[in-house]
């Protein structure tokens, strides 16, 4: 008899556990046209900067490795907390994840170089990029969140570690209207809670 | 549509392997459109899922195809054969699982790859080559850091460096100073209070690396300098798993006890002064498929926290590390319960046993060797000729227990042949009993159903007969089957749901 995981779910894993970087990027519901737009206008005199502005688990890192898939050269570099880090030296556009935690010197001398920024931030950098001579777009990361974009970001996730084309579970739309009213935008609260509940789901079955 | 279609199948169709064996199988690969692929490879790795960040493996990567242009309709077949590591085996629990796979990939450039993963179970098989006999310190399993070799002079300057740290860090924060003075002053305080009642505590523990169903002599000892009452004194068995996600300032721990098992040293009333308190008691081991694992961002960690629950007065506490392996890692060092034995398996009330001097020691004569519990030869019996094989077809599944052993006895260690029976009886119901030989948790048990992960599993023999079993209960049973002491007989009707080759024994299920 096969011992797998979540088989009695015709799933592989838990879907609202942690995924990896690259099971992100698929998994990504973000609309870039704007941003794409901006990123790829290059002025003579303007270099553009694209700000992801939001809140913890809104979506900003989603944003940005949504992005970096568009730019074969992009680098991407994730700021801890607490820590200062080498920015790369190479890579178009610069994608710096927790841009607020750069130093005063990291931001004065990245703002003014020539490079093309994408910025996911708590704080808005607006004036700053402006004052360095760039164009600026401000994106906020939960702009389109609605419980319609939440049921379709949940079910694709569920749908990604389906085992084969029999039935799984799907997240209703009343589901969704709920977990809206009660997290917002917050989709990683929204996780954390149907981690809970798919933890206890004994069948295939509508949550 | 996808540019290729990717298959995996494991030679076991129950897809268990353990520890060194060789794990085969086939990838099929059906191209759908002619794509330019950089080659086609193998990945086996191991990797953690559920609520934290992923934690894996070094991978074992095999190229199967060179880089080439994959033509349109193309059949391509890959045998292959790997060999599982000894560690970390399959977990399954709440906030972390641990799983095994094999995964192939077709590197098609600019593109996203097609790519299909498969798992399989790995269970406890040969020991890794760090436990060498040693279960007095906890054995790391984790891969070590790199060691940086600084030198002497090296040393002595990154100690100077962390002393001037400490010191400017001292400076810059003697507003805090009053604080630290008072938690340290109430820890002196609650120490010496404790001390000056208690005297020296003395606990023990007869090792730290434990194997579950191992009987397990854990005490207490000391002499009160003055007379008091207790609530009790206990020893608690936790079992708690922890898996951190995300980073920086979204980095959050979640923790879950998969087991608390609390063991009464001595029941409440007074200690005269002067008055030797000298507690033991012998446990079994739970029987949990929860090994002890800790990994950067996951882990299961053991502990046996022993408290004097003094009233109105500062409990005396002391935590033990211990690291729970499988049977199978220990070998010959295995202190497996004697089955004839009368063992104080999950005693809840006090009994003071022998003294620590007078536990006896377990020589290697009598330990044995896994499969010698389920009353097996070391040396397995030859296979019987495939004609001499009576196999039921799918039609006539065996009508009672014994008939359904009786083939299982002809088929012999002929692992399809035993399969196709078990098949055939998978839909029946029997009617049984077992003598008990002991109960434990299911909790960890990786192909429970939900149902039945909280229940308890009964092992014992099939009445009149030496034939082995377990049976999985669901949670509803759990009252009932705490009732059940070693050598009663318990009735109930189960499906079978399988065998388990490592103890040569029955697989089954309550049939609700």
């Amino acid at each position: 008899m096969a011992s797998l995981p979540f088989i009695h779910l015709n799933l592989r894993r838990n879907p609202f556990g942690e995924f990896d970087a690259e099971e992100r990027t698929q998994l990504a519901n973000v609309e870039l046209g704007l941003a794409l737009e901006h990123l790829r206008s290059r002025p003579q005199s303007h270099t553009p900067a694209l700000q992801i502005i939001g809140q913890k688990g809104y979506g900003k890192t989603t944003h940005l490795l949504s992005l970096a898939t568009h730019f074969p050269d992009a680098s991407y570099v994730h700021i801890p907390e607490g820590e200062s880090i080498a920015i790369p030296a190479v890579g178009e556009p610069l994608l710096i994840d927790e841009a607020q935690r750069l130093t005063l010197w990291q931001r004065l001398w990245l703002f003014r170089s020539r490079r093309t920024l994408v910025l996911g931030t708590h704080r808005d950098f607006t004036q700053h990029l402006k004052w360095a001579g760039r164009s600026v777009l401000t994106l906020d990361a939960a702009r389109h969140t609605t419980p319609e974009r939440i049921e379709k970001i949940l079910n694709d996730r569920i749908k990604s570690v389906r085992r084969n084309s029999d039935s799984i579970p799907v997240v209703t739309s009343a589901t969704a209207e709920k977990l809206f009213a009660m997290y917002g935008n917050d989709l990683r609260s929204m996780q954390h809670h149907l981690y809970d509940v798919f933890q206890n789901l004994g069948s295939v079955q509508d949550v | 549509m996808s540019k290729c279609q990717i298959s995996i199948t494991f030679d076991r169709s129950d897809r268990i392997y353990y520890g060194g064996e060789t794990v085969r199988g086939t990838v099929r690969l059906l191209v759908d459109e002619q794509t330019k692929s950089n080659g086609v490879k193998l990945t086996h790795r191991w990797k953690t899922h559920g609520r934290g960040n992923s934690d894996s493996g070094l991978p074992d990567e095999i190229t199967l195809v060179e880089p080439r242009i994959l033509q349109a309709g193309e059949q391509l077949e890959f045998p292959f054969a790997i060999t599982s590591p000894s560690h970390p085996v399959t977990y399954r629990g709440h906030l972390v699982y641990i799983d095994h796979y094999v995964r192939v990939d077709v590197d098609v450039p600019w593109a996203k790859n097609p790519y299909t993963e498969e798992e399989y179970e790995l269970r406890p098989g040969i020991r890794p080559e760090l436990f060498t006999g040693e279960r007095n310190k906890v054995v790391s399993l984790t891969a070590k850091t790199a060691e940086t070799n600084v030198g002497p002079i090296g040393k002595i300057i990154l100690w100077s460096i962390l002393a001037l740290l400490l010191v400017a860090v001292a400076m810059t924060a003697l507003f805090l100073l009053p604080i630290i003075l008072i938690v340290v002053g109430f820890i002196w305080v609650k120490k010496k209070a404790l001390k000056s009642r208690l005297g020296e505590v003395e606990v023990s523990v007869p090792h730290v690396v434990v194997a579950p169903t191992e009987d397990w002599t854990i005490g207490i000892r000391f002499t009160p300098r003055k007379s008091f009452v207790v609530n009790s004194i206990y020893a608690e068995l936790i079992a708690e798993e922890s898996a951190t996600s995300g980073s920086g300032t979204n980095k959050t721990t979640h923790k879950h006890k998969v087991l608390t098992e609390k063991h009464i040293l001595r029941e409440g009333g007074l200690l005269d002064l002067e008055a030797l308190v000298d507690e033991k008691i012998t446990i079994t081991f739970p029987a949990a498929n929860a090994y002890s694992f800790e990994l950067s961002d996951n882990s299961l960690k053991w502990t046996i926290n022993f408290c004097i629950d003094i009233p109105g007065f500062p409990d005396w506490t002391h935590t033990e590390a211990l690291q729970v392996v499988p049977l199978e890692f220990l070998g010959e060092q295995a202190r497996l319960p004697n089955a004839s034995a009368d063992s104080s398996s999950t005693v809840f009330s006090a009994s003071a046993t022998l003294p620590f001097e007078q536990v006896p020691a377990f020589s290697p004569s009598v330990a044995v060797a896994p499969k010698t519990i389920a009353g097996q030869g070391m040396s397995p019996p030859a296979l019987p000729p495939a004609e001499h094989l009576s196999v039921p077809s799918e039609n006539t599944p065996p009508e009672s227990i014994e008939e359904l052993l009786s083939l299982l006895e002809s088929a012999g260690r002929n692992s399809s042949q035993r399969n196709l029976i078990l098949e055939a009886a998978a839909d029946e119901v029997y009617d049984i009993a077992v003598v008990v030989d002991r109960i434990s948790t299911s909790f960890g048990m990786t192909d429970a159903a939900p149902d039945f992960s909280n229940g308890k599993t009964v092992i014992g023999q099939i009445a009149g007969t030496q034939r082995s079993i377990e049976v999985v209960a669901p949670e509803s049973m759990n009252s009932e089957l705490e009732s059940f002491r070693r050598g009663d007989t318990w009735q109930s009707s189960v499906t079978i749901t399988g065998w388990d080759s490592l103890y040569n024994r029955l697989r089954g299920a309550v049939s609700e």
